[in-house]
């Protein structure tokens, strides 16, 4: 064979391939080969085992926070009522009924042995009996203990009086003016302007409970009583013009149904009054 | 390659499933297994592809290496059924573009090339001292310059010269012996 045709062929073969470079190169190769072989299985075994531990962390730290969280939150929630009455149970298993127009804060978890709430408007408490949680409501200037019972208080911003009405057990008022234990069937009344804090044994039970039920119930009470109770229940203001009005007793129960045009036309017509509207105020006025 | 060296290495693969052997073993044969896998596949990517898988084979056959005769042989024939299984493979499956198939399509001068004829060549090459072989790949196969070649080794365009001759020589020696 002559040369030139020997190097023909070399040179032949020297196109007829090629050899590895840049990314096929056998540094690069050799990863990928690292990567197919046993070192590969152990890595990857690692990873999901890596996996797994950083999802059990995550989970723990997530339980951890959700717990720290339901232990610690003491994020206060707060229930509010328009025309309409509302039942709420508290952290405690405590039951409460906002009536209308009302609003009631609680912790989302009580701690600390204290049960705190405030209410502003009305609500009646049925509080589960536990001496070591002392129950603790704050409504307006007065501020009521309980132990475990069953009472309603009245404490709508506009009204200027706090009436607590216990019904079962036994609670302590505390007011700025001092403090008033109370028995079944009695009510603390604080006013806001005088500072007056006194007792006045209450009306029979269904008639300070009734709105509960849905009903205004007014067992011979005078219309100043009345406008206020209209008022808080329809969310108006209700001004009764003259003296001799206000201390005119009536005793009348609607069921809810009635709207209150309807509620004051009728209570007009056993009163010697008439009403009218100004500014979304109601006027009472004596004929 | 020399044949003792890599059978030491593939009996401590294949025995202390030492994986520092497999590694000197794929370094001293991963360039040669690239070239023979590309002269049936002509694509730099499949080459890749298919030498690693062998080299995954050899490492999962490590326990039965020791049986083989002629290791040169045995090796490119293992590259040569690789890549013609990965041909038919991805004819079958692959993205089958005309592109693809058309690289399969082997040029005049390629066909007068042996696959004996290109055994003998790769052996060849590989008994080449390194500096030797790396010359003569960059001139004749990467077609690069004198000068630039030069430039990359970091030697003179005289010795560029002297050690491509000193290739051509010694490869004619080993291809056609019969000339001698």
């Amino acid at each position: 064979m002559e040369s030139d045709n020997m190097k023909e062929i070399i040179d032949r073969l020297a196109t007829s391939t090629r050899s590895p470079r840049g990314k096929y190169a056998a540094k690069e190769s050799w990863k990928l080969l690292e990567q197919r072989i046993h070192p590969h299985v152990a890595k990857r075994r690692m990873r999901i085992r890596m996996a797994l531990s950083v999802a059990a962390s995550l989970l723990l730290l997530f339980v951890g926070y959700s717990v720290a969280r339901y232990m610690y939150d003491t994020s206060v929630q707060t229930v509010s009522t328009q025309a309409g009455v509302l039942e709420i149970t508290l952290p405690d298993s405590s039951k409460v009924m906002l009536n209308r127009y009302s609003s009631l804060s609680y912790p989302r978890r009580f701690r600390k042995k204290q049960r705190n709430v405030s209410l502003s408007g009305e609500a009646y408490f049925e509080v589960e009996k536990n001496p070591e949680y002392p129950f603790v409501l704050n409504a307006g200037s007065v501020s009521v203990k309980v132990l475990g019972t069953h009472f309603n208080v009245e404490s709508y911003p506009g009204d200027g009086i706090v009436r607590t009405t216990l019904l079962e057990g036994s609670v302590s008022v505390e007011s700025p003016s001092g403090n008033l234990l109370l028995v079944p069937n009695e009510s603390a009344v604080f006013n806001n302007q005088t500072g007056a804090f006194r007792r006045e044994t209450v009306e029979p039970e269904e008639e300070v409970m009734a709105w509960r039920t849905g009903k205004l119930v007014f067992n011979n009470l005078p219309l100043g009583e009345i406008a206020r109770r209209l008022g808080n229940a329809f969310h108006v203001k209700i001004e009764v013009k003259s003296e001799a009005l206000e201390e005119f007793r009536i005793r009348a129960e609607f069921s809810r149904g009635e709207s209150l045009t309807e509620i004051l036309r009728m209570l007009s017509k056993s009163g010697n009054f008439y009403c009218t509207q100004e500014k979304g105020v109601i006027v009472i006025w004596e004929k | 390659m020399t044949e003792q060296q890599i059978r030491r290495y593939l009996r401590q693969i294949g025995q202390e499933h030492s994986q520092t052997a497999l590694r000197n073993f794929f370094e001293m044969c991963y360039d040669r297994f690239f070239r023979i896998a590309y002269f049936f596949l002509h694509r730099e990517d499949w080459a890749q592809e298919v030498v690693i898988d062998v080299f995954f084979k050899v490492w999962e056959r490590r326990l039965t290496l020791s049986h083989i005769q002629n290791l040169e042989d045995y090796f490119f024939i293992m590259l040569k059924n690789a890549s013609l299984d990965f041909l038919s493979r991805e004819e079958k499956y692959g993205e089958g573009g005309n592109a693809e198939m058309r690289s399969l399509e082997q040029s005049p001068e390629e066909k007068m090339i042996s696959e004996e004829l290109f055994s003998a060549y790769v052996k060849a090459l590989d008994r080449l001292p390194d500096r030797c072989r790396a010359v003569f790949i960059l001139v004749r196969e990467e077609k690069k310059s004198y000068s630039e070649v030069a430039g990359q080794l970091g030697i003179s365009v005289k010795t560029v010269d002297a050690q491509l001759q000193k290739a051509q020589n010694r490869l004619k020696e080993m291809l056609f012996p019969e000339n001698d």
